[in-house]
C-alpha cells in the first residue's frame, strides 16, 4: 500500500488525470469521467508503488482517450408484430396450421406418471377465431367440450390424446374478426418459434412441452359440430 | 463454553480442503458456468402463468453466432447502456442517454462489461462479454471472501471454508447466464470491506474520505451495494471497542454524502433515471405515511387505508416479512444452524451474525421502495455472506480440535450446507420470488425440426 508521499503523488496523478481528460477536451462524458477516476482511487489502493500507479494512470488515460466502439447486438423482433400488444392478425381468408408431433411419448408418461395435455393459444380477440384440432376433427366455434377459457387473451384446449401422437392445431379468422396470436422469442438455435400456440403435457412431476412453427395456408376449417 | 485451545490443523487435512475447494470451483464451471442456462429467462419462461409468459418475461432475441437467444426484458437496460459509457463527448439529448428500469442503479455492469470489450481488443462479442464478467465476478468473490477471512480468522483453514461457500452460493451460480448483473452489489460489498478492513482503515482521515467517496461512488451503481458497505463500516465500529470509532464513521457517512453529492450532479445534468423516479416514490412520504399508520395502530384504529413502509394496511407483516424470512430461512437453514452454534461458542464469529440482521433488513429496503411482496436472492446475498464469514471461522476452528468426531461433525456441518446451496432448482425458486417448489417440476422441451429436447 501507497504511504506518505507516493500517496500524495498518486493523488495529485488523478486531479491531473481529470484536468486533462475534462479540461483538455479528450473526455467530456462526465459520468463516465467518474467511474473511470473512482476505478482510479480504488486500484492505486491495491498497488504498493508509484510504478504500479503510473500503470493504472495510464490504463485509465487510455480509457479516457480511446473510445470504444461497443460491437453491436442485433435485436429482432420475434415474428411479424402488427398490432398492439405484441400480437400478429390473422388475415382474413388465411389458416395458420402448427404440427404437434408427441415425441418420446411414451418414455415420459413410464417417468412422469400420467399426462393430461393442454393446447394454449395466447393472443387477443381469440373468440372470434376457428379453431381446429385434428386428428380429433372436430372444428368449433367455442365448442365446451374442448374449450377451456383462461381468459379472453387466452384459450386453452384439453384434448383426448388417447393414442394420438401427431396432431395439429389450425386457426383461421371468422369474417369481419381480427383474432391474433401473440408474437414472442421463443426460440431454438436458428428458429423462432414466435407464435404462442404450444402444448403442454403435465403430470405431478414434469411438464413436456411443445412448440411448433406456423405454416400459413388459405384452406378453411372443417365446417362446425 | 470457553473456547478451546487452536490446535495444529494437519497438512491432510489442509490439503483435503485445498482439494475440495478445487473440485467445487471445476464442479461449478461444468454444471453452472457451462451449462448455457439463463436462469434469468428460463425463470419466466417454463414455469409462470402459461397464459401470459410464452417466450419469457422478453420481447426481443438477440443474434449471436449461435443462432437466435432471448434476453430477459429487466436485462436490455444494461446492453442499452454500453454506449453512454463509450460517448467521449457532451450529449444533446440527456434523456436518451442513460435509460431503462432499473439502469442507473446496475451501470457498475456495463462498465465492467465495457472494461472486457476494451481488454479483449474486440475479440469477444458483447453478449460473451457479459458472461465472462459474470465468471470473473465469481471468482473474484471467491477470492474476496478468501482473504478476508484470513484477514478475520488467524486458521489457515476458515479462509478455504469461506472460499467454498463463496464460490457454491447461489447468488453466483445461478447468474451466470444472465445480463442483469444482480450480483454485482454483492462482489461490491466484499471488495469494499475487503479494502476498508486491510487498507483504507489504516490511513490518515483525509485519505479515508478520499478513498471512501472513491468507492461509494463506485457503490450507487453496485444494485444498491453503497448502502450495505455503508451500513458494514458504522455498525462494525459500533460492535468494536477503542477510540477513534466516531471520526471512523463520521467519515464514512461524510464520504456517502459526497459520493451522493456527485450523483446528484450527474443525474440533474444528464437526467439520469432512478428507480424512486420510475415508481414515483418519495422518502419523506413513505416516512410520514409509515409514522400515520404508527400513530393509528398505537390508538386502535383502521389501518386499511393507510400504508406502513410503501405496503398498504398490514401487508408488511402478513406478506412481505414472512415471505423474505421464510425464503432466506429455506434456502439458508444449516448456514443459520451453523451460525447459531458459533454464536454460541465462538466470539470471534459473532460481529458477522450480528452484522446479518441489519444486512438482511437493508438488503431488502429495495422491495419497500417498489412495494413488491417478493423475495430477490441478490438482497438475501449481503446477510449471507456474513453467515458464510461466521460459519467459516467457526468450522475452521473446530477442525483443528485434535478429537476425531469435531472433524466428523466440521464435514457433516459443510457438507449439509454445500448441498442446500446447490439444490439449483430450490433455490432459484427462493431466489425468484420465495417459493422452494416454484420450479421443482422437471420441463421437458421440444422444438419442432429438432429432435432432441432441452431437459429443465
Amino acid at each position: 500500500m501507497l504511504r506518505g508521499r507516493r500517496h500524495l503523488v498518486a493523488g495529485a496523478l488523478g486531479v491531473l488525470l481529470y484536468v486533462v481528460a475534462y479540461w483538455g477536451g479528450i473526455n467530456t462524458n462526465l459520468l463516465f469521467l467518474m467511474l473511470v477516476l473512482s476505478a482510479y482511487t480504488t486500484l492505486v489502493l491495491l498497488v504498493g508503488t508509484l510504478t504500479g500507479v503510473g500503470a493504472v494512470l495510464a490504463l485509465c488515460f487510455s480509457l479516457l482517450r480511446f473510445p470504444l466502439n461497443i460491437p453491436v447486438v442485433k435485436l429482432v423482433e420475434p415474428g411479424q408484430v402488427d398490432a398492439d400488444e405484441r400480437t400478429s392478425i390473422i388475415p382474413a381468408g388465411q389458416t395458420w396450421h402448427y404440427s404437434f408431433t408427441l415425441t418420446d411419448f411414451e418414455k415420459w408418461r413410464r417417468e412422469c406418471g400420467p399426462l393430461a395435455g393442454t393446447v394454449y393459444i395466447n393472443g387477443i380477440r381469440l373468440t372470434n377465431s376457428t379453431v381446429d384440432i385434428r386428428p380429433i376433427g372436430t372444428s368449433w366455434l367455442a365448442a365446451p367440450k374442448y374449450l377451456k377459457a383462461y381468459s379472453l387473451d387466452e384459450v386453452q384446449l384439453t384434448p383426448e390424446l388417447r393414442g394420438i401422437r401427431e396432431f395439429s392445431v389450425s386457426l383461421a379468422a371468422r369474417d369481419g374478426s381480427a383474432p391474433a396470436v401473440r408474437q414472442a422469442p421463443e426460440t431454438d438455435g436458428v428458429n423462432i418459434y414466435h407464435d404462442a400456440v404450444f402444448l403442454e403435457l403435465k403430470s405431478d412431476r414434469c411438464s413436456v412441452l411443445y412448440h411448433a412453427l406456423r405454416r400459413a395456408g388459405t384452406d378453411l376449417p372443417l365446417a362446425g359440430m | 463454553m470457553p473456547l478451546p485451545p487452536v490446535g495444529r490443523i494437519d497438512e491432510p487435512v489442509l490439503r483435503l480442503f485445498r482439494i475440495a475447494l478445487a473440485a467445487a470451483m471445476v464442479w461449478c464451471f461444468y454444471a453452472y458456468v457451462f451449462s448455457g442456462k439463463d436462469w434469468e429467462v428460463l425463470a419466466t419462461k417454463h414455469y409462470w402463468s402459461r397464459g401470459s409468459y410464452y417466450g419469457g418475461y422478453a420481447h426481443l432475441l438477440a443474434e449471436t453466432p449461435n443462432g437466435y437467444r432471448t434476453l430477459q426484458m429487466e436485462g436490455l437496460p444494461n446492453l442499452a447502456n454500453l454506449k453512454p459509457l463509450a460517448d467521449t463527448k457532451a450529449i444533446d439529448v440527456p434523456q436518451d442517454w442513460v435509460s431503462g428500469f432499473p439502469s442507473t442503479e446496475r451501470l457498475l455492469m456495463p462498465f465492467l462489461v465495457y472494461l472486457m470489450l476494451r481488454a479483449s481488443f474486440g475479440w469477444v462479442d458483447t453478449l460473451t462479454a457479459f458472461w465472462l464478467v459474470n465468471v470473473l465476478m465469481w471468482l473474484w468473490a471467491i477470492t474476496m471472501a478468501y482473504k478476508l477471512s484470513s484477514h478475520f480468522f488467524d486458521d489457515r483453514l476458515s479462509p478455504l471454508i469461506a472460499a467454498l461457500l463463496t464460490a457454491m452460493y447461489p447468488v453466483f451460480t445461478l447468474t451466470f447466464g444472465g445480463i442483469k448483473g444482480q450480483d454485482i452489489g454483492t462482489v461490491y460489498l466484499l471488495t469494499g470491506v475487503y479494502l476498508y478492513e486491510s487498507r483504507i482503515q489504516h490511513l490518515p482521515k483525509p485519505w479515508q474520505l478520499m478513498h471512501l467517496s472513491a468507492l461509494f461512488a463506485l457503490g450507487l451503481f453496485a444494485a444498491g451495494g453503497w448502502v450495505w458497505l455503508c451500513a458494514y463500516i458504522c455498525l462494525t465500529y459500533c460492535w468494536r471497542a477503542g477510540s477513534g470509532r466516531w471520526a471512523a464513521v463520521a467519515t464514512a457517512i461524510a464520504a456517502t454524502i459526497l459520493a451522493r453529492v456527485s450523483l446528484a450532479l450527474l443525474t440533474e445534468k444528464y437526467k439520469l433515471p432512478s428507480v424512486e423516479t420510475y415508481l414515483q416514490f418519495s422518502y419523506s412520504e413513505m416516512v410520514s405515511d409509515s409514522l400515520e399508520w404508527i400513530g393509528a395502530w398505537c390508538r386502535g384504529g383502521d389501518i386499511s387505508h393507510l400504508r406502513l413502509l410503501n405496503y398498504p394496511g398490514d401487508l408488511f407483516f402478513r406478506d412481505f416479512l414472512p415471505i423474505i424470512c421464510s425464503a432466506f430461512a429455506r434456502g439458508h437453514l444449516a448456514l443459520m444452524v451453523v451460525a447459531a452454534w458459533a454464536f454460541a461458542s465462538f466470539r470471534p464469529s459473532r460481529m458477522f451474525i450480528v452484522m446479518a440482521v441489519p444486512l438482511f433488513i437493508l438488503g431488502h429496503s429495495g422491495s419497500v421502495i417498489t412495494g413488491w411482496r417478493w423475495h430477490y436472492g441478490y438482497l438475501s446475498a449481503p446477510a449471507a455472506i456474513m453467515l458464510i464469514f461466521a460459519a467459516s471461522g467457526f468450522l475452521g476452528h473446530q477442525v483443528a480440535r485434535p478429537e476425531l468426531r469435531w472433524k466428523m461433525a466440521v464435514f457433516l456441518l459443510l457438507g449439509s450446507i454445500v448441498w442446500q446451496f446447490t439444490d439449483e432448482k430450490m433455490q432459484a425458486g427462493l431466489y425468484w420470488g420465495g417459493n422452494a417448489s416454484t420450479y421443482a417440476a422437471r420441463v421437458i422441451v421440444y422444438h419442432e425440426g429438432n429432435r432432441v429436447p432441452h431437459i429443465y
